[in-house]
């Protein structure tokens, strides 16, 4: 069973099968835990949000439609679960950090200066990695699916369920977003 | 970034640049102006760096505490839902939904109340005009009800005109009655709505409802025979969304709440 491709094992969960979905659970239970740990950075709540978006999965494994990726519906139902989490976690704040202007999270830095060192950001990966945790969602979303996780725009755009354009979009905009709050942070060290 | 504020039409350009995909033309049109503009150079460059770190970032697989796995299958449900589905969780739940259905009976047909059914929680407004017509009640549930919380779904049914169709049997023709249920559902946030239920086998996708014309409602029609119907709404294309408020729900057995829906056969209205 284990040898089984995704959407046989999904079949085999939705008709009872318990052992398919356990088997389900091994393939995915890293890239998912993956995917919250960059969206929250904080351990104890990834574990607790993979518990859920597996306890989910088997709930509503019979809506899933076969013909579509697995990984794809699981991401997606972690993506919620993180989105529905923060939006906890920001309940009796009214900003939504979504409308805000991405122009307002760059840096209105020296124009003459140097463009970014990659050197530098290769040793300074963690500060982006730090980044991508303040993203609005929609954007750290996206980052995390593609660079992270590594999917490809066509099923992040499932997973998100936007178009293709705009995950594209989104990428752009997310990484230069993290190349301000990089220099910021750069300038704070400084 | 200010970079970009005299330059926006090269954003998108620049997106596509970054990922190598790009028309000839377009592309030495953007090469042209990153030569002239050292704002939206340097913005390119700083993305493509940023690009690069998190490529080359080392810790993109996080590895799960080992206790997680067999955690999460010891918080598993003993089984998945039978190939008979939700019809075996009526079997089970068939006590609680009778006294459920018979409350739900009484609530609509107090006072020999017209043909509306309040599907939710919330109080029929006093304003609203109570008529058979699934037009006319359709208008009655709207935003500005003061009653109503500002973030509770609500839903309210109507059966409208029903519909009759004949199947001719070699014997005798048996009639099938289909019963038109206009469905609402209030709730602002939402930028897209879909209702789900037993009536479609819970298709993830539902049936889609559309703006009510006024903010925050939305509708749909079923056209479905009498029966009682277990629903939930999809929100935004996400996971399924019961009423909190609504008092006529049971368990789905699996940790979560269907809302339910009563479409009365002939006679009954």
């Amino acid at each position: 069973m284990a040898f089984d491709d995704d959407s046989r094992l999904a079949r085999k969960a939705q008709r009872g099968d318990r052992q398919a979905f356990e088997v389900i659970l091994s393939r995915y239970e890293r890239p998912i835990f993956s995917f919250i740990y960059h969206f929250f950075q904080n351990p104890a709540l990834c574990e607790d949000l993979t518990q859920e978006t597996f306890l989910r999965a088997f709930r509503f494994i019979k809506s899933f439609r076969t013909d579509e990726k697995l990984s794809t519906w699981l991401f997606s139902i972690a993506k919620n679960l993180c989105i529905d989490e923060l939006r906890r976690m920001r309940k009796g704040t009214t900003v939504d950090i979504d409308a805000v202007d991405p122009e307002d999270l760059v840096a209105h830095s020296d124009p003459t200066s140097d463009p970014l060192d990659a050197s530098i950001l290769l040793q300074e990966g963690d500060i982006v990695h730090r980044a991508v945790a303040r993203l609005p969602e929609k954007y750290r979303t996206c980052i995390i699916l593609f660079y992270f996780n590594e999917l490809t725009y066509e099923e992040i755009s499932r997973a998100m369920k936007i178009s293709l354009s705009n995950t594209k979009i989104l990428l752009f905009r997310g990484k230069r977003m993290l190349a301000g709050m990089y220099r910021e942070e750069i300038r704070k060290k400084m | 970034m200010r970079v970009l504020n005299g330059c926006r039409k090269y954003e998108g350009l620049l997106a596509r640049y970054l990922h190598g995909e790009m028309l000839l033309q377009d592309r030495e049109a953007l090469e042209k102006h990153l030569a002239v503009c050292p704002d939206c150079e340097r913005l390119y460059r700083d993305v493509a760096d940023i690009d690069q770190a998190l490529r080359e970032y080392p810790g993109k697989v996080v590895e799960p505490p080992p206790h997680l796995h067999s955690r999460i299958v010891a918080n598993l449900p003993e089984e998945l839902p039978p190939l008979w589905g939700r019809w075996g969780r009526w079997a089970f739940g068939l006590g609680s939904l009778t006294v459920g259905l018979v409350a739900l009976f009484l609530v609509l047909h107090r006072g020999g109340g017209p043909p509306v059914e309040r599907l939710a929680s919330a109080p029929v407004p006093s304003a609203a005009p109570r008529s058979s017509s699934a037009k006319d009640s359709a208008a009655a549930p709207g935003p500005a009800e003061p009653a109503r919380p500002a973030r509770s779904p609500v839903l309210s049914a109507a059966p409208g005109g029903e519909r009759k169709r004949e199947t001719v049997v070699a014997a005798a023709p048996q009639v099938r009655v289909i019963k038109e249920v206009k469905i609402f559902f209030y709730y602002p946030p939402a930028r897209k709505v879909a209702v789900t239920g037993d009536f479609n086998d819970w298709n993830a996708d539902g049936v889609p409802l559309k703006a009510a014309g006024k903010p925050g409602l939305w509708e749909t029609e079923l056209r479905l025979p009498p029966g009682v119907y277990s629903y939930n709404f999809i929100v935004d294309g996400e996971l399924l969304v019961p009423d909190p408020n609504s008092p006529n729900q049971m368990p789905d057995g699996y940790g979560g709440t269907n809302s339910l829906l009563l479409v009365k056969g002939e006679g009954s209205i």
